[in-house]
């Protein structure tokens, strides 16, 4: 049986140097011309009057980051609203890649709409997507927002963030304002406040599930770490330990915050549990600790220390405690954040005395820098992983704003924001979910 | 005893493949047509005047390709239409021992690389990456007739994002047809009729 075994398999091995010589022709490279989408207008068949176009709505939001080109209505040759009614070769002839039609329908439901539409694949001829979707006739928005994410996801493959927010810190621009927590729509919509103080706020961090947002505030005189409910706008304290208390990072399973406490005699880095509201220390060193952001798998933890001299980026392991110096290029790296794969880390990196955001790929240590602003800090990865915002100082006027840049450095854009003071942005997690 | 006859016996059939295929035996492209001919030659003349080339070779021919079944009435007529491409035939059987078997694998590999880049060209030319495609690869089956129309596109191996599988399938739709593929029958039917495409950006 043996040898019955042997002869099969080498004979195997023989026969594989044949399947071996078949032709394999590698493509490496592409096009670098943006996927182009064209939305008919939907057809709207109810009486009230639309308070919005939802085919606009989708055009800035595939628009924004510079990755698609929608085709405006006025380019088109025809308005098909069923698939029976596209002439693909049109479609083709305007080097369409992608065609959205669908119809707004009345709902049973008053005040709500039903959309239905579809995703074709224009040189295949075949519908790629289906939907039914509901929502209120008031958030109109909302629904375009929430089709742009369904349209993003299906022909880049990773999620959209148009439903997705941000929250940032307002600072007084003269002597009689407040410290502002606020809250926007990544497209400047929707700015609302949620907390209030004349004293300074910081650091805010979302949780995993987006329902909670926990920060730094100032208001008892020194520094302490508070949760606040979305929802509700309820506010609960974590015990306060003596000296600095900052830099609030939820885990990825929702049960623990690390955060900085300087009760050691100098900054380390702290576990919160928030189950049993315990501490529990996770660095010692007599340098200073700070800045931690957890990775997405929950197993380790990155962090700024200045313990060979200058900030470095470290990492290290939540179960062994081990630690892993991470940055070694230039004299200042600082508030690192894990990108949502993991594999990637960006940090604030100092060359030739301006500050940059850099991106960092953690198994070669290739670096890149994105941004070409300066003053750069507190950067935040949108939850795609495609996207970063930051604060960044406006170059004619000076005032605080918020910047962001794609992942390939290719598209930048200033975040339209109220008043002149933005800092810190931190981006919500994918709130929508479809 | 039995174990070591059987590592042996594994041994030297693993042994006796490897320098049967480095030798070539079982290569059979040792067609080597020149520049400006460059029409398929009929598998069945070859079959039908054995007298004009050695018996072996004929023999070794006519297993490897695939027979076309023709009525008898046509084939005289063909027969008749081909006697210069007999002689070119015969000359093509005739070409190993005068330009050895290294320079014609050389040339071979020469011309497949050559058609190889004028397919990655085009699908280049047209594919647009999505934006999940770090480290992402899908391997697809391409069918081609011989003069460049892609009759069948199938995914061999997904890369598991099917945002990515589909703008390959998208690129290969697009291109529908590749150009200037002219080239011998032997060359397209053993390496382009069917070959894998992969994508897999750097």
């Amino acid at each position: 049986m043996k040898i019955f075994y042997k002869i099969t398999f080498s004979t195997l091995i023989f026969l594989s140097t044949y399947i071996y010589s078949e032709l394999r022709i590698e493509i490496t490279g592409g096009t670098n011309e943006p996927i182009r989408v064209a939305m008919v207008p939907l057809e709207w068949t109810i009486n009230t009057v639309p308070s919005l176009y939802l085919h606009e709505v989708v055009k800035k939001d595939l628009e924004s980051f510079g990755e698609f080109s929608v085709l405006s209505p006025e380019d088109m040759l025809s308005y098909p609203t069923l698939e029976g009614e596209v002439s693909y070769r049109d479609w083709r002839l305007l080097k369409v890649d992608y065609l959205i039609i669908g119809s707004v329908l009345e709902s049973e439901v008053i005040g709500e709409v039903k959309i239905a539409y579809s995703i074709l694949d224009v040189s295949r001829q075949k519908n790629i997507h289906k939907a039914l979707i509901s929502g209120s006739i008031k958030s109109l928005k909302r629904i375009g927002h929430n089709i742009s994410d369904r349209i993003y996801q299906k022909i880049n493959g990773i999620p959209g963030i148009f439903s997705t927010r941000i929250a940032y810190v307002d600072k007084p621009v003269s002597g009689d304002d407040s410290y502002n927590l606020r809250i926007t729509d990544i497209d400047g919509d929707g700015d609302s406040s949620l907390f209030l103080s004349n004293q300074p706020i910081l650091s805010p961090d979302w949780s995993s599930d987006g329902k909670q947002l926990a920060y730094v505030s100032f208001e008892e005189g020194t520094s302490r770490i508070y949760i606040q409910e979305l929802s509700t706008g309820n506010r609960r304290a974590l015990k306060h330990e003596r000296g600095i208390n900052s830099s609030p990072s939820w885990s990825p399973d929702g049960n623990y915050l690390a955060a900085v406490l300087s009760k050691g005699g100098n900054p380390d880095i702290y576990l919160y549990n928030l189950r049993n509201n315990t501490w529990k220390q996770l660095t010692d060193h007599y340098g200073i600790d700070t800045e931690p952001d957890w990775s997405p798998n929950g197993k380790s933890l990155i962090f700024t220390s200045n313990r060979s001299g200058s900030p470095q980026i470290y990492e290290i392991n939540a179960s062994t405690m081990r630690i892993k110096r991470r940055t070694f290029e230039g004299t200042y790296n600082a508030r690192a954040r894990y990108l949502p794969d993991g594999k990637s880390i960006i940090y604030v990196h100092r060359r030739k005395g301006i500050f940059h955001i850099a991106l960092h790929k953690l198994k070669t240590g290739r670096i890149s820098i994105l941004t070409d602003t300066f003053l750069d800090e507190s950067p935040s990865v949108s939850p795609n992983g495609n996207v970063i915002i930051y604060a960044t100082k406006d170059r004619n006027t000076g005032a605080d704003v918020l910047a962001g840049v794609s992942i390939n450095g290719k598209t930048k854009f200033i975040l339209p924001s109220a008043s002149g003071g933005a800092r810190e942005p931190a981006w919500s997690p994918i709130l929508d979910k479809y | 005893m039995q174990n070591l006859f059987a590592g042996f016996f594994v041994s030297a059939l693993i042994h006796v493949g490897i320098v049967l295929s480095l030798s070539n035996v079982f290569s059979i492209d040792l067609l080597d047509f020149n520049n400006d001919y460059s029409q398929p030659i009929p598998a069945y003349l070859i079959f039908e005047k054995p007298n004009l080339v050695s018996k072996k070779k004929v023999k070794t021919i006519i297993k490897k390709d695939t027979v076309v079944s023709i009525s008898k009435t046509d084939l005289s007529e063909i027969v008749l239409k081909a006697d210069q491409e007999i002689l070119v035939l015969e000359d093509m059987i005739n070409t190993p021992a005068i330009l050895g078997e290294k320079e014609i694998n050389a040339s071979q590999q020469d011309r497949i690389l050559f058609f190889s880049s004028l397919i990655e060209d085009q699908i280049q030319e047209v594919w647009k990456k999505p934006i999940a495609s770090q480290e992402l690869s899908v391997e697809l089956m391409i069918s081609l007739v011989p003069t460049g129309e892609i009759l069948d596109v199938n995914i061999k191996r997904s890369s598991g994002n099917d945002a990515f599988d589909r703008s390959a399938l998208i690129a290969v739709a697009k291109v529908n047809k590749f150009e200037n593929l002219a080239m011998p029958a032997q060359l397209f039917n053993n390496n382009f009729r069917q070959f894998t495409l992969v994508f897999k950006p750097n």
